[in-house]
Formats: C-alpha cells, structure tokens, sequence
C-alpha cells in the first residue's frame, strides 16, 4: 500500500508541475490585471520568495521530506499552511455529503424496492424517468436552476452555506437553521445523479432476485410478505450498493467539485479546483494525494463492512 | 469548462428574461420597454451624462482641521467616537479617541450629511487574491488621487511638495499619527522599509525600477522628525503618481517597522529560530509572510493604517473590522470610518455571484455585473433592496493589436506594415459592436489617452477607426495582398493563405466583441480564426512574441496613471503584445529582444523625456501631442469601444456615495478615490 502512495504522490506532483507555467505566471498575470507593472527584477525577487527557482527535483525531495514531519507546505495562493487549509474546510465538507449520502440512500433505496415490486406500473415509469433524468442533467445547471427557484419561491438566498449576516456569527440555533436552509439545494444536486443510481441498481437486483426459487418457496410456505422481502432478497441485494460505499469516501471529502463551486461551498473540491487552476503546486499536490489516500481506505472499508454483512464473502485461505 | 460557463450564461440569460416578462405583475408593454428601451431609462443628455465624471474628491479633503476652518470658517471642537469604541476606553483597553487621533487628523466633508456609526458591508468575491469592491477602500496610501485622477490629495501625510526641477518630493507625516496596534507611525516607518527591506540583498535581491532614476536608487532622507525627502538623480515628477497609487502603501513604501523586527535578521540574531519555529526554512521566508498586506494578507496580528484592518481568515469569509487609530474625522469631528466592518465572502462562481447580488446579499459589487445585465438589475432592485449607479469605465474592455515582433517573417512583415493595421483597423464597425455588445452606452473609438487628460488632440477616437470596409480592401490590395483563393480570402505574397489566429483569455465582452471582428475581417478577405486560452498560457505565449493578434483590457488613460506606467497601458507591451521584442531590447539596454527600427527607438526615447516634463506646460503639451499624433496614426494598439457606461449596485441605504455618473478604475483605485470613510448606512 504504501508503494501505491508513494507512486501517487510521485505521480500527482509531476503531473502538476506539466503544464507551461507555474504558480508564479499566474499570479503575475492578477497583478497585471489590476494594472501592476511587473519587471523582471521583480519576477526574479518573486521566484525566489517561493522558492520557484530550484529544479523541479529538489522541489519534490522537499515537498516529499517535509510531507512524511506531517508539513504540507504552504499554499502560495492562499499564503497559509497547506494542512490548515485542509483541516478546516473538512468539518463543513463531511457535513454536506453526509446529509447528500443519507439522501442518495434514504430516497433510493426505498424507491428502487417500490419500482421492483410494482414492475411496469405507472410509478416505475415514472421513477425511471426521473432516474434517467437526473443522471443526465449536469449538475452546475441543475444547482443554478434550484438556486434561483428556491430564491423566488421561498426568498433563500443562493449559494453558500449561510447568509452573509450569519457567515461571521458563532454557532447558535439561527445560524443552525439558516444552513439547513441552505442544505437541500447542495444536497438534492450532489445527491441526484447518487439517487437515480442507486434506484436502477437496486431495482435491477431485486428483481432478479425476486423471481429466484428461494422467494418463491418462502412464499408458499406462507411466510409474511414484508418479512420475507427484507430478510432475504433486500439483503442480497444491498451487497453491490455497499461495496461501493467504499468509494464515496473521496467523493465524501472532495464535495461534488463543480456543483461546490457554482454553490460557492467551501469544500475540499472546490479548493483543489482553484489550486489546479492557479498551479498552486503544494496545494494541489497535497489534496491529490489526500484523495488517494481516501480511496484506498475506502475500498478496505467497504470491504470490511462486505464481510460483516454478507455470511457468503469469507476469506480464502 | 466553455461549455459549462457558456450554458450558465444562456440560463442567466433565459432567466432574467423570465423575470423581465414573468410573474404577470407587469403589464406586456412595459415589460418589453423594460427589457429593449434600457436606453430611454437611463439619462441621455450628453451633459447629464456623467454627472460626477470629474468629481472634485479635493472639495471634501481637507489635510488638518486647521486648512478645514480656513476655508470654511468652522471649527471643530471636540471629537467623538463610535460606541462600541467608547464601550472599549471604558474598559481601559484602548486610550480616548482624543490620544488616538494625529495631532492634526485628515478632516472629510460627507457629501450628503454626516453619518452615523454601524453597519457591516458585505461584498463577495471570486477568488481572494485581488482588490474587489469595498476591499480597495483599505488601501493605505501617503496620498490619495481624486477620483477623476487630476489632483493628487492629502492622505496619510499632510501633502507633499515637488522641487522646480522634478529631482526632490518632500513629504511632511503628521505628528501623533499611529498604527491600528497603538505604536506610532512615522516616516521611520518609510527609513525602515527602505533600509532593512529594500537594501537588504536577501528579501530584495534586485532593487526596484520605480524606485530608480537615471541607473541610480532613489534617496531617502529624513529631515527633521516630520520631513521626509525622497531625492532622484534625475528629474522624475511622476513619481508622485506613483506614491498615490500602488507605490506609495504599505508594503510599497512603508512598513510596520516595529512589529517585523521580529523576524528581521539585522534586528533579531534570533530570527532564523523564530522561523524555524514557525515552520519556514529562512528568516525572510517569515518575513515575507507576516509583512504580505492587502487581499493575501493572513497575519491578522500585522498592525495597519487603514480604516478598517483584518480580523477573521476563515474559508469561506474574511472580516475586516474598523481601526480604532484611524486618523480622519468628519466636520463634526466623529472619528471615521462610520461603517463598523467589511464581510468579504467567498464564492465560488461569477454566475453565482451575481444571483447574489440580484438577491440583494451584497451591499456593492461591480465586478461581476456588466451592461448587459443592467435590465435584470433594475427589475430586482425593489425586492432586493439595492439600487443601480452607472459609472464610467475609461478605458477599453476589448482592445487588440498585431504582434510586429511575430516570429514568422511572413506575417512579421505584414503586420509590420501600417497599411495593413489601418486596413484592419477601418474594417472593424465599431458602432455595431457598440450597439450590440455595450447596448449602445460606449463610444467607438481607437486607443488613445483620455479626452480629459491636458494634451489630448481631437480626431484621435476617429483616427482610422470609421468603418469604411471599401478604403480597407483598397489599402490590402495596394500591399500585395490582392490574390484571393477559391473562397475569396487573400493570399500572401508566397502564395500562402494569409490566416490570423486572435488569442485571447475569456473575459466579460471579449467573446461577442471578436466574434464580430472575426466577420469583418473574414469580410475583408483576412481570415480569421478565434483561439480562447487559459490566461497563464496566453501570458506565455504573448511574451515570447509567439501569438498573431493579442486582446486584453486597458487602463492607465487618464493622465496620471498614464505618466506612471510609462511602459505601460499605451505602448507595445500593453497585455497584448504588440512588440514585447522591442521592450525587451529597451529595457536590457539591447542586451536581448529585437533592435526596434528608428521610428519606435525615437518613440521609446520620446515617452521617456515626456514623463519628466512638468505636467501641463507647452513643451509638454506639444511633446505629448506629437508622441501621441504617431502612436495612433501607427494603429499599433487597435481599439473598440471606450468609456463604457458599467453598472454598480449599491445598497439603497448607503448614503454618501458620488458614484452615480462618476469615473470608476483601477487608476483611482475604485471606491478609495471616493472617500469610503464617510458612507453610511442610513438606518
């Protein structure tokens, strides 16, 4: 495992460090924009100041060095600590996708099962329908066209997490309640794509399953209809819906990078976006290392929860 | 990514439209004079036009309390405070606002009437590396220009002189001013800056050029304990300029000595520890950090003189909260700022952004609204609770120019050529662009210094810039490039097609601008393609003379900043690389870059005698118009449109605020030229 994260990581810095340019261009294209003449002394002053000057190998022995003392680097955009910035935007990111996971399983499963059990009636068109076009919608357009409409039906405001009035106030029960105003567009545009997913595989799944001896003999023994689906087919079922809760972790953490951006979310998403655009090196190649690390943990999670729930997975020896 | 932004566009788009004709409140014909007679709303009278355009920001400043009385026979008595100020020298923790305040504080007139206290304005913005909205209006300046850039005013220092022979600027600091920690500032504050940052090798390793003059480093002199003198072996009035804009601030010019010695080497033997402690690898690592000041700042500890200074850095927001040892007051001797804080959010996106504002979540923003949308701003402003001022922008949102320094002889030869540029030049319709991209707001012009500025010649906004796509096609088929190919575009004189290729970085107009001078060149029989690059790409490739046709946007047209940045805005490397080779040969004495021809060294020579002439006198003026009568009849810079009428919201509670019909740029540094210490929210 640690291999597969050194060779990420190697990977990841590379990768950045490709595109014509550094850190350094960018910024001093802002500073340009803004009508600052920029010479070329100052540019040599700048390079030095961030240590842009040394060769891209010594630049990766430090950042490697400095990463396994638990230092990220500093973040040249932001001009703070790289694992402060992670830090802090974790609390905020985690509470979004979990409300957005509690969504995509709390609304599709129990719609998968309805349209298994009721196959080719006017509902399960329906549903289909909307599955399809939630996975076919982009996100950034559905977030824009949720924004507005909650603004002219209910008067909430777009984008963010909170109101600028409650951004700098500390948390009380009113800066609660205006997030949970904010929540259900976030959460309904990460979440819709999630739901009509979990709808189609699960529908898909159960009824398959539903049409197997095993169901069939339950019920002619006369066992109750509600009991027999949930002890038997629904459990089967789950399984390939939770072997991939393994990889939500890193969506978990990353947000939903575009719908976080048009919703002005701090996530983690968002943040790795704009270090890519500005080729905040550190910055990028820290939170793409991040979200490696994620993955891998992730897959070992939902593996074990497999384990655990499913009697059948065991290991071979 | 194009995709995405062109899709959020039409859906702003499809949704201000639906508000415009939606809801069934509005009548159907109001609704569509809401939607296309935008131009009958708004004040058309040519003298109405800009009301404020030459705002006498001078009339409200007065450097002491003393100039104040002279000029209007009234006193100030007493000075007064905020009171969550007063809550504070009750407690014991800051000193009463008489100890606070300069001996002599800078004294602005409210425009309207004075202000009371509170309030916290709330901008958002994209990003937090620039200035934005309200932010500017931290700016620490030794002087500030007016609004319209033509005088340069008190500030933090009680005024400045300059010496007959444009050698000397003496400044004269105000005694008992101080840091927003309570330290004193002074013009040791500036020795500091000067000595241990700018002559230390190591934070500064090479010197900066605004700061020389004649291949010599400016001088730095203390006088006595108020005096400073900055003296330059060659005459350089300009440099006056510079200490009103971005030359003359914290960080620029001066800097919190007292407070950095912490982590200076030549102060603290320590320093390297302190660092090491901090986590950086070198003293000036950690220098250079706790010194950043403006939007990168993230030291909230770092001492200020602004009126409003850095409390909270979080990821979503940044506060700014007033400075309790700000050195204004209004007539009646209140303590300015009256506004308590700043909320600077971050958003993520610009189409976002502006629901915000349409939403009335911000109390200014400009930014991220243009004309086009000035229909759905109006629509909302009611609910919303803003209202919308239009100010003037001049300068160019889109200009272009060839690249002469091109690398392919074919094409450097070619645009080279003057007719060639004319030709391009007068086959663009400007006034199509305007009625179709600024609503009509603009005026057509070439790019030239500003109709204000004291040297300005009439007949240059027209000079090559009337659409006449007949004289175009002549002058193209006199310069051999008459034979066309099978679908009628021109070929070069080897034969090949002639192909320009415009590179640009998507931004507010230029799209549908070059979209339209795409048609009329290909009418022309030049065709032309459209290349959008990501912008740190097509800085890349314009300063390595690599592109055909550069686009940016232009300010420095008014006179002072246009002194400043001599090798800026209106000359060949102005964002567009028009010969970016031949600024490289000028500025390493013809040690790289390309030998221009006689004509652009005589050019180059000419601006440099121009900045040093006194501002105004004949020599000048005739100087200036020469310069300016070659430059333009060259077509080195293609313009569009100038003095674009752009939209601002502002809270409808605000009070104090000059805006509407005024000038609003970079060069003055935005809402700093108009005296943001005295709004307020009325309520």
């Amino acid at each position: 495992m640690l291999v597969v994260l050194l060779a990420t990581a190697t990977v990841s810095f590379v990768l950045i460090e490709l595109p014509p340019g550094d850190y350094l261009t960018s910024y001093i294209v802002q500073l340009r924009e803004s009508g600052n003449n920029v010479s070329k002394a100052e540019i040599a002053a700048l390079e030095k100041q961030y240590g842009l000057n040394l060769p891209l190998y010594r630049r990766y022995l430090k950042w490697l060095g400095d990463m396994l003392r638990g230092d990220f680097g500093r973040s040249f955009e932001w001009n703070r600590p790289v694992g402060e910035l992670l830090v802090e935007r974790l609390p905020l990111t985690i509470i979004i996708s979990s409300f957005s996971m509690v969504f995509i399983y709390g609304v599709g499963v129990p719609i998968g099962m309805y349209s298994a059990l009721h196959q080719y009636s006017v509902r399960d068109y329906a549903f289909t329908f909307l599955g399809v076009i939630g996975l076919a919608t982009p996100n950034f357009l559905l977030a824009l066209i949720l924004m507005f409409g909650f603004y002219s039906w209910f008067g909430w405001s777009p984008g963010g997490l909170f109101s600028p009035e409650y951004e700098v106030a500390a948390w009380s029960i009113a800066k609660f309640l205006d997030m949970l105003k904010h929540l259900p567009v976030p959460v309904i545009v990460i979440g819709t794509a999630g739901t009509a997913g979990v709808i189609r595989v699960m529908r898909g799944v159960l009824l398959d399953e539903l049409t197997k001896q095993y169901v069939i003999t339950a019920r002619a023994k006369g066992v109750v209809e509600r009991k027999l689906l949930f002890k038997y087919p629904v459990r089967v079922s789950i399984n390939p819906i939770v072997s991939t809760i393994g990889w939500v972790l890193p969506a978990v953490v990353s947000g939903s990078t575009i719908t976080a951006i048009v919703l002005s979310l701090p996530t983690t998403g968002a943040l790795l976006f704009g270090a890519l655009m500005s080729q905040d090196s550190y910055l990028a190649g820290s939170a793409v290392l991040f979200l490696s690390v994620l993955t891998v943990l992730g897959t070992f999670i939902s593996d074990m929860l497999l384990l655990w729930l499913d009697p059948r997975i065991r290991y071979e020896k | 990514m194009l995709h995405r932004r062109l899709l959020a566009r039409a859906l702003i788009a499809l949704v201000a439209t639906a508000t415009v004709f939606g809801g069934g409140q509005a009548e159907p014909e109001e609704a569509a004079a809401g939607a296309g007679g935008e131009a009958q709303q708004a004040p058309t009278a040519a003298g109405d036009q800009w009301p404020n355009a030459a705002f006498k920001t001078g009339d409200f400043v007065y450097a002491t309390p003393a100039d104040f009385t002279e000029a209007t026979g009234h006193e100030i008595t007493s000075y007064q405070e905020a009171p969550e100020l007063q809550a504070r020298v009750t407690s014991g923790e800051i000193p009463p606002v008489e100890q606070r305040l300069p001996e002599e504080p800078l004294v602005l007139v409210p425009m309207e009437k004075v202000g009371q206290y509170g309030g916290s304005m709330r901008v958002g913005s994209v990003g937090f590396t620039g200035w934005t909205d309200f932010t500017d209006a931290r700016w620490p300046g030794l002087l500030r220009y007016s609004a319209d850039t033509a005088q340069v005013l008190p500030y933090l220092t009680k005024g400045y002189e300059l010496s007959a022979d444009g050698k000397t600027i003496t400044l004269h600091f105000r005694e008992g001013l101080k840091w927003s920690d309570g330290s004193p500032f002074a013009l040791e504050d500036v020795l500091f800056w000067w000595e241990y940052q700018i002559l230390n090798d190591e934070l500064t390793p090479t010197k900066p050029g605004l700061w020389m003059s004649g291949g010599e480093l400016a001088q730095f002199e203390k006088i006595d304990d108020t005096i400073l003198r900055i003296r330059f072996a060659e005459s350089n009035p300009a440099a006056v300029f510079t200490l009103a804009h971005h030359g003359g601030r914290q960080r620029t010019i001066f800097q919190p000595g007292e407070y950095l010695k912490t982590w200076h080497l030549e102060h603290n033997p320590e320093a390297s520890a302190v660092a090491k402690e901090e986590g950086y690898d070198s003293w000036w690592e950690a220098y250079m950090f706790h010194q950043t000041y403006g939007p990168q700042q993230t030291d909230t500890e770092l001492p200020v003189v602004a009126a409003w200074a850095l409390d909270t850095v979080a990821p979503t927001h940044r506060t700014f909260v007033r400075n309790p040892y700000y050195h204004a007051v209004d007539t009646a001797g209140n303590q300015l700022p009256y506004i308590d804080s700043i909320i600077r959010s971050l958003v993520g996106d610009a189409e976002t952004l502006k629901l915000q504002v349409v939403a009335g979540e911000f109390d200014i923003n400009w930014r991220e609204v243009s004309g086009d949308d000035y229909p759905l701003l109006l629509k909302n402003q009611e609910s919303a609770g803003y209202r919308v001022a239009l100010v003037k922008y001049p300068g160019h949102l889109v200009f272009l120019s060839f690249n002469q320094n091109s690398k392919d002889p074919a094409k450097r030869e070619i645009f080279q050529n003057v007719a060639f540029r004319r030709a391009m030049s007068m086959a663009i319709d400007r006034d199509e662009i305007n009625e179709i991209v600024f609503a009509g707001q603009g005026v057509p012009s070439a790019v030239t210094p500003d109709a204000s500025t004291s040297f300005y010649k009439q007949g240059w906004k027209t000079a090559w810039a009337q659409f006449d796509p007949d004289h175009a096609n002549r002058l193209l088929d006199e310069i051999g490039l008459a034979e066309r190919d099978d679908s009628g575009f021109r070929l070069r004189p080897d034969g090949e097609k002639l192909v320009v290729i415009i590179e640009y970085q998507e931004r507010g107009p230029r799209t549908p601008t070059l979209e339209l001078i795409k048609e009329y060149w290909d009418a022309v029989g030049v065709q032309t393609e459209l290349k959008p690059l990501e912008r740190t790409f097509y800085f890349t490739r314009v300063n390595a003379a690599e592109h055909d046709v550069g686009v940016w946007h232009l300010d420095a047209a008014l006179e002072g900043p246009l002194l400043a940045s001599k090798n800026g805005s209106l000359n060949f490397g102005a964002g567009t690389g028009a010969g970016v080779e031949w600024i490289n040969w000028r500025d390493t004495q013809g040690q790289s870059g390309e030998e221009p021809p006689e004509e652009v060294k005589e050019w180059f020579e000419g601006t440099g005698k121009f900045v040093v002439l006194p501002q105004g006198s004949p020599e000048y003026i005739e100087l200036g118009q020469e310069l300016f009568d070659w430059f333009i009849d060259q077509v080195n810079l293609i313009g569009t449109v100038t003095d674009i009428r752009q939209p601002i919201v502002l809270n409808k509670d605000l009070r104090n605020v000059p805006l509407d019909g005024g000038v609003y740029t970079w060069d003055s540094l935005y809402v700093y030229s108009y005296l943001p210490e005295v709004w307020f929210f009325e309520n």
